[in-house]
């Protein structure tokens, strides 16, 4: 039986993830699950009876792939099932029927780190990117302002995102 | 012998790595055996989330306080090193101190 695949478009901010992790659960209530994820916030979801699953989302760019394997046995050993990743994103599920830990996550500091990891890669990620509009830079004339139109809707991301990312780690800090 | 100074840096540990090194003094563990066991001896008061767990074990072998002895069908057992035998005494030595005021004011929380 081939199963029906459905696409959305769902883009999600970094320090929202637990909103995400709901919104993923609720689509499985009313049956559509997680298939995979991909670039430019697309998801593909598979038709079927609704189910009570945990969805949680880790932040992990630069596992070795020696460091993969053990980080992902340690998941599948308690019982979540590996949906892929998109960016640094990467995407756990698991039925609540299974029991077991619901988190991923079980205190601050690692929370924290969790975050941490993201605001490391997101600022190197970004200087990068500066590199190559620089790079291109030049005519003709509209080209050049396109790219000056990129480089400032980037560097406003670029606070947004070390902002509110940084104040969701000091609330953190203060439980 | 490493200097008590340059060990106490780590203090205090949190305490799900404090649980976590408690586990490997008795015995090497790969993650989920782990997991089970920090459960049940903290009475169910701590559970480590996988996520966790993996961040507890980068840190702490990154600090030299467990180091890998095997690997079987992608499970890593680690085992505490004696720099982390020596962190962990320091945090014992501590959460003793903690434990005898907690014992002394107990009676006078009232309810």
């Amino acid at each position: 039986m081939k199963t029906n695949l459905i696409r959305k478009t769902k883009w999600f901010w970094p320090w929202q993830d637990a909103q995400e992790e709901a919104w993923l659960e609720e689509m499985s209530h009313q049956g559509l699950h997680l298939k995979k994820a991909h670039l430019f916030a697309q998801y593909d979801f598979a038709q079927g009876a609704p189910q009570n699953y945990l969805y949680r989302l880790d932040f992990q760019d630069s596992l070795k792939p020696k460091n993969k394997d053990e980080y992902l046995r340690l998941f599948t050993d308690d019982g979540w099932e590996h949906l892929g990743q998109l960016g640094g994103w990467q995407y756990f599920r698991k039925p609540v029927s299974a029991g077991g830990e619901r988190e991923i996550f079980t205190d601050n500091e690692s929370k924290i780190q969790k975050y941490n990891r993201f605001i490391s890669w997101f600022g190197l990620a970004y200087p990068s990117y500066l590199v190559v509009f620089v790079a291109l830079w030049g005519e003709p004339e509209w080209f050049m302002w396109l790219n000056v139109g990129i480089i400032l809707i980037f560097s406003a991301l670029w606070i947004l995102i070390g902002l509110k990312v940084s104040q969701r780690i000091k609330e953190l800090k203060s439980i | 012998m490493t200097e008590i100074k340059e060990v106490a840096k780590y203090l205090p540990l949190s305490e799900t790595t404090c649980y976590t090194m408690i586990c490997l003094v008795e015995e090497p563990l790969h993650g989920y055996a782990l997991m089970q066991k920090v459960n049940e001896i903290s009475q169910g008061t701590i559970s480590l989330g996988a996520g966790t767990l993996y961040t507890i074990f980068s840190t702490l072998e990154k600090e030299g306080m467990i180091e890998m002895v095997s690997e079987t069908d992608r499970r890593k057992t680690y085992s505490l090193t004696l720099r982390g035998r020596q962190v962990l005494a320091l945090q014992i030595k501590r959460l003793e101190i903690m434990a005898e005021n907690a014992r002394r004011i107990k009676g006078l929380l009232g309810e």
